[in-house]
């Protein structure tokens, strides 16, 4: 996104719409990197990353005549496009099911140690230690920010089995990041 | 990102939000390459195909656009090719059919031919001996000429007819029998057989009529001899 931070958008989707390679580029180039983080997010690896992010692709470009830019800006609906084409490629790989977990509680976030210097790469490997379905329940509600209701009809189940999914996610990133704190804290004390 | 996030005050929520914000991951190389190949042949089914072949097989065994259309021109080919072949097989199998149909019936016949006879008026050619077409000819002379007063075919008056010679016939002929005469010829009764006991005397009887007759005839046969 940050590449050509000069370009009018709006001229470049006029230039997609109409097929021009050049503009198709630039447009590539301005969201590439962004719609790769997400869909990297919802993968356990590169792999997979590079299958969803050339589909989300090629639907937006396929999509882009139906955007409605009075709706809402560009990049929530490639967001939208890119998680879509994620969610779809793990309903195909993986057999998740989510069930709702009663023992789930809230977080004492009184004992969470939440070590700042933790980069989003590092972060991202704790994310991968959950399993799919609560993985993916994180990735939309707290990193892309949708609501319960929201998750429970794109995953088709109850709002309270996602909200049981993302306490017991959170409950194993606090677990991880504890963890990985301590054994910081050892290193430091070495 | 965008702002619709719900600020629930989580710390672990809002953590992770911030890690990722600025987080962006650069795509493999020749991403756009692909894209972009993929959706300018979007309209090109052949050239789906392609792709489709390089996604799978790799670099190594790329086609060429050229080896594709040839490709899919060897398939259209093979395809009507086949379709032209499977017309005549059918053609050619209804006409086995028919061929089969008519051996069968041919089977049947040398089954069971009198069903098959009585079933159809045959139109076979079957090879007949000369009394076969003796007895077919004179029906058919028959046929043509019918009579009502025997099933025979000849009444006792064209008998008769046939048998007694007219007068002229009479004259020239002295050969002919006439139809009564053949009555009491038939009608005469045969010469009874001698009885075992009688036999000896029968015989001397016999000889005692005949000897003197049988005794001239002797006479006069030794006469011509000499």
């Amino acid at each position: 996104m940050t590449k050509n931070s000069n370009i009018n958008i709006q001229e470049v989707i006029k230039g997609c719409l109409l097929n021009n390679e050049k503009a198709r580029k630039q447009f590539y180039e301005y969201f590439a990197s962004k719609v790769m983080s997400i869909c990297r997010r919802y993968t356990y690896s590169k792999y997979e990353a590079d299958d969803i992010f050339q589909e989300s692709f090629i639907n937006i470009f396929k999509g882009l005549k139906t955007f409605d830019e009075e709706k809402g800006a560009i990049e929530g609906w490639i967001y939208s496009v890119t998680v879509n084409a994620a969610l779809k490629s793990i309903k195909k790989n993986y057999s998740e099911k989510y069930k709702t977990i009663e023992e789930a509680n809230e977080l004492n976030m009184g004992s969470v140690n939440l070590n700042d210097s933790l980069t989003a790469n590092e972060l991202l490997k704790f994310i991968d230690e959950l399993p799919i379905g609560k993985k993916t329940i994180f990735n939309l509600y707290v990193i892309e920010g949708y609501t319960h209701k929201e998750i429970a009809e794109m995953l088709k189940i109850t709002e309270g089995t996602s909200k049981s999914q993302l306490a017991k996610a959170k409950e194993i990133l606090v677990q991880i990041h504890n963890k990985h704190y301590l054994i910081d804290e050892h290193k430091v004390f070495k | 990102m965008n702002t619709r996030y719900s600020n629930n005050g989580d710390k672990l929520e809002t953590f992770y939000r911030e890690k990722f914000e600025d987080y962006s991951c650069e795509p493999f190389p020749d991403a756009f390459e692909k894209i972009n190949k993929n959706l300018s042949s979007e309209t090109s089914i052949f050239s789906k195909i392609n792709q489709n072949i390089i996604d799978k097989f790799g670099a190594n065994r790329i086609l060429t656009s050229l080896q594709v259309s040839l490709l899919v021109n060897f398939i259209t080919i093979a395809f009507l090719f086949y379709s032209y072949v499977g017309q005549k097989e059918t053609a050619a199998s209804n006409e086995m059919m028919k061929e089969q149909n008519i051996i069968s019936e041919d089977v049947q016949t040398l089954s069971n031919p009198k069903e098959v006879e009585s079933s159809k008026k045959s139109t076979d050619i079957k090879p007949m001996d000369k009394k076969e077409t003796s007895v077919i000819a004179n029906k058919k002379e028959n046929n043509f000429k019918p009579n009502n007063n025997s099933h025979v075919g000849i009444t006792k008056e064209e008998l008769k007819k046939t048998l007694i010679p007219t007068e002229e016939e009479h004259k020239g002929t002295a050969k002919v029998f006439k139809i009564d005469s053949i009555g009491p010829i038939l009608n005469s009764n045969p010469i009874e057989p001698a009885k075992k006991e009688n036999y000896k005397d029968n015989l001397e009887d016999f000889y005692n009529q005949h000897a003197e007759k049988l005794k001239d005839s002797t006479k006069q046969l030794f006469i011509k001899k000499k």
